[in-house]
């Protein structure tokens, strides 16, 4: 208690006498808008008592006991923003991570070319293409797939962070009316055919853990715990099918904005690389967000499943969905949050055994203070509560209630 | 962003408050309706109709030409009022170019505008409410409050607007605000006006402010 005491009066004190931060570079050079702009996070974490996914473990958090300490310091990410404007219309962006815990310690979440011609008229067209994540979160508005009220995504789209990227080319059309504006969003790629691989693997998980290009995702030694350890890279092309996503929307200031997504990687289950097989991953996003009154209210729930073939005309569907409900309420430099995440997963496995069922429900609270733009503190606490059958294959108790703690200092610059 | 202003202008007039005014100086007091100062509230005046009351030639306060400047992607001022046939002009103080557009009815136009750049006057022909935005930094947005009303202020941080060089007459007063609530019932407001300064004070209904969406630029 003491030590959490000590620590969070150095984190104020951190915020309080850090220095104003250099605001983001802006430039034009040669003629091209040129942007820099970046977050850098430090920590203590009191992590879960469960071993985390990222360790190889049936833990839902972002930090697990791994470390064996009831409270450690954390570097990390270190988010870097670029992007160039070749014209008015035509842009690069990219968000590169910077974190010692990846496969590469630099890796690239996104990196894309925005071309929008101006309209004036209602109607508006954008065109993107190269890498970045499906317009699913409404919680990681922030840059590098962050979330703006918690600092752990929900459990949606902690997995969107993980195994969810678009290669490949996507078409925005806006309508823009005097009160409504819809937005229709269809989209075509390839290279994420393993997507899936981690939700089947591990389940579902609250992690600030997203991953880049070149990353991967570990995966649980459940069947060998001491064998060597298991990754899935998830940005990889080995069938010659095209994935899509199409999608509708609408918002009205005075209402909100729904959105509906539906998602097919349209993977072949039968198809494979050297190391990795092809996931067919679907599913329907269906998103919320709305005022009442002071508060903020964030809602979004997905339902799919993927298949992957076990044998020779066998295949094993994996069956999820989850959900979760934001609050968010600003005051002043204050501004607290809380969460509320279901979750579930049903092997449809035609073998018998131990399969990766899993069912669970999460509560979040976050609580942020911005003394000045740039510098905010952020005390978190994570509260997981699941069952996991296959943690009975490393000898566990198939429940486990996690609690994970966190105070975050965060700049941007 | 830009079809709230569109929206917000069906519902705008927010008071009409008809009376006698010996004053010289009228303080619009704004609030939203949790009781906090409304800044970027437009407040103009205006002769009733069918009263008498003159139409002034040149003491006249709505500008007839306003600047607005682009610092750190934001418009500065984020609302403003213009006379009827008044212009605005665009400036760039970035180091970056932005992409200043209006698919407002009222007015439509696009420019781009390169670091340091000062645009030549654009002009706004006709009543109404024009919604800015820039095409590269959707976060970007500003009003230009287009009225024939001969008296107009836009609220500060305070939430006042003082209006001064008011003849004695009839008037009637409007208030308009970007986030005014669609649907909301306009507050109406009487006076009786004793002393030559003059005030009123308004409640307006208003949206939360806009929460930022991912940047994709
Ligand atoms: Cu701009």
């Amino acid at each position: 208690m003491l030590t959490a005491r000590r620590i969070a009066w150095l984190c104020l004190g951190l915020a309080a006498l850090s220095p104003a931060p250099a605001a983001a570079v802006d430039g034009n050079i040669g003629g091209l808008d040129i942007n820099l702009s970046g977050l850098a996070e430090f920590r203590f974490v009191a992590p879960s008592r469960e071993s985390g996914h990222t360790a190889g473990g049936l833990g839902k958090t972002s930090w697990g006991q791994e470390r064996g300490f009831p409270v450690v310091p954390d570097f990390g990410p270190l988010i870097l923003r670029g992007s160039i404007g070749f014209t008015p219309d035509l842009r690069f962006v990219t968000n590169l991570r910077v974190d010692p815990k990846q496969k590469t310690a630099v890796d690239m979440l996104d990196a894309y070319i925005r071309y929008r011609p101006v309209s004036t008229s209602r109607w508006r067209w954008t065109l993107r293409a190269g890498a970045f994540f499906p317009p699913i979160s409404l919680e990681n508005t922030g840059i590098g797939w962050t979330p703006e009220w918690t600092l752990t995504p929900s459990a949606i789209n902690s997995w969107v962070g993980q195994e969810l990227r678009v290669l490949g080319g996507e078409a925005t059309l806006e309508w823009r009316g005097e009160r409504d504006r819809i937005e229709a969003v269809v989209a075509a790629y390839g290279w994420n055919e393993p997507a899936g691989a981690a939700i089947d693997g591990y389940g579902w998980s609250f992690s600030q853990h997203p991953v880049g290009l070149f990353g991967h995702v570990r995966l649980p030694n459940v069947d060998d715990p001491l064998g060597p350890r298991v990754y899935s890279y998830q940005f990889r092309q080995f069938d010659h099918s095209v994935g899509y996503y199409a999608g509708l929307a609408w918002e009205r200031p005075d209402i909100g904005r729904v959105a509906l997504l539906r998602y097919d990687n349209q993977g072949d289950p039968n198809a494979h690389d050297s190391t990795e097989f092809g996931w067919r991953t679907m599913f329907w996003s269906l998103a919320l967000s709305t005022e009442i009154g002071p508060v903020t209210v964030l809602a979004q729930g997905m339902v799919g499943s993927t298949t992957i073939s076990t044998a020779i005309n066998e295949t094993s569907r994996t069956d999820f969905w989850s959900y979760y409900v934001l609050a968010g309420i600003e005051r002043g430099p204050w501004r607290f949050a809380v969460r509320f995440d279901q979750f579930a997963i049903r092997e449809n496995v035609a073998d018998a055994g131990i399969g990766g069922d899993e069912r669970g429900v999460a509560a979040t609270a976050a609580v942020t203070w911005t003394p000045r733009k740039g510098i905010s503190l952020t005390g978190e606490v994570v509260a997981i509560e699941s069952t996991r059958s296959q943690r009975q294959l490393l000898g566990r108790s198939p429940r486990a209630t996690e609690i994970q703690a966190q105070v975050a200092l965060r700049l941007w610059f | 962003m830009i079809p709230r202003g569109i929206r917000a202008l069906l519902a705008a007039v927010a008071l009409f408050a008809p009376w006698a005014v010996p004053a010289a100086t009228i303080t619009a007091t704004v609030a939203d309706d949790q009781g906090r100062p409304l800044a970027d509230a437009v407040v103009t005046i205006s002769p009733e109709p069918g009263t008498g009351t003159p139409s002034p030639d040149g003491e006249a306060s709505t500008p007839i030409s306003v600047t607005i400047d682009q610092k750190s992607e934001i418009f500065v001022p984020a609302v403003v009022a213009l006379r009827a046939g008044g212009s605005a002009m665009f400036r760039d103080s970035d180091n970056i170019r932005h992409h200043v557009y209006s698919f407002s009815p009222v007015r439509r136009f696009e420019m781009v505008q390169t670091p340091g750049e000062t645009s030549a006057p654009i002009v706004f022909p006709q009543p109404g409410v024009v919604a800015i935005g820039c095409n590269i930094h959707d976060h970007m947005s500003a009003y230009i409050f287009v009225t024939a009303a001969p008296w107009s202020k836009v609220t500060g941080a305070n939430g006042q607007a003082v209006l001064t060089g008011l003849p004695a007459g009839r008037f009637v007063a409007t208030v308009w605000h970007p986030r005014l609530r669609p649907r909301a019932e306009p507050p109406v407001q009487n006076l009786s006006l004793a002393t030559e300064n003059s005030s009123i004070s308004v409640t307006l209904p208003v949206l939360p402010p806009r929460r930022p969406r991912a940047r994709d630029y």
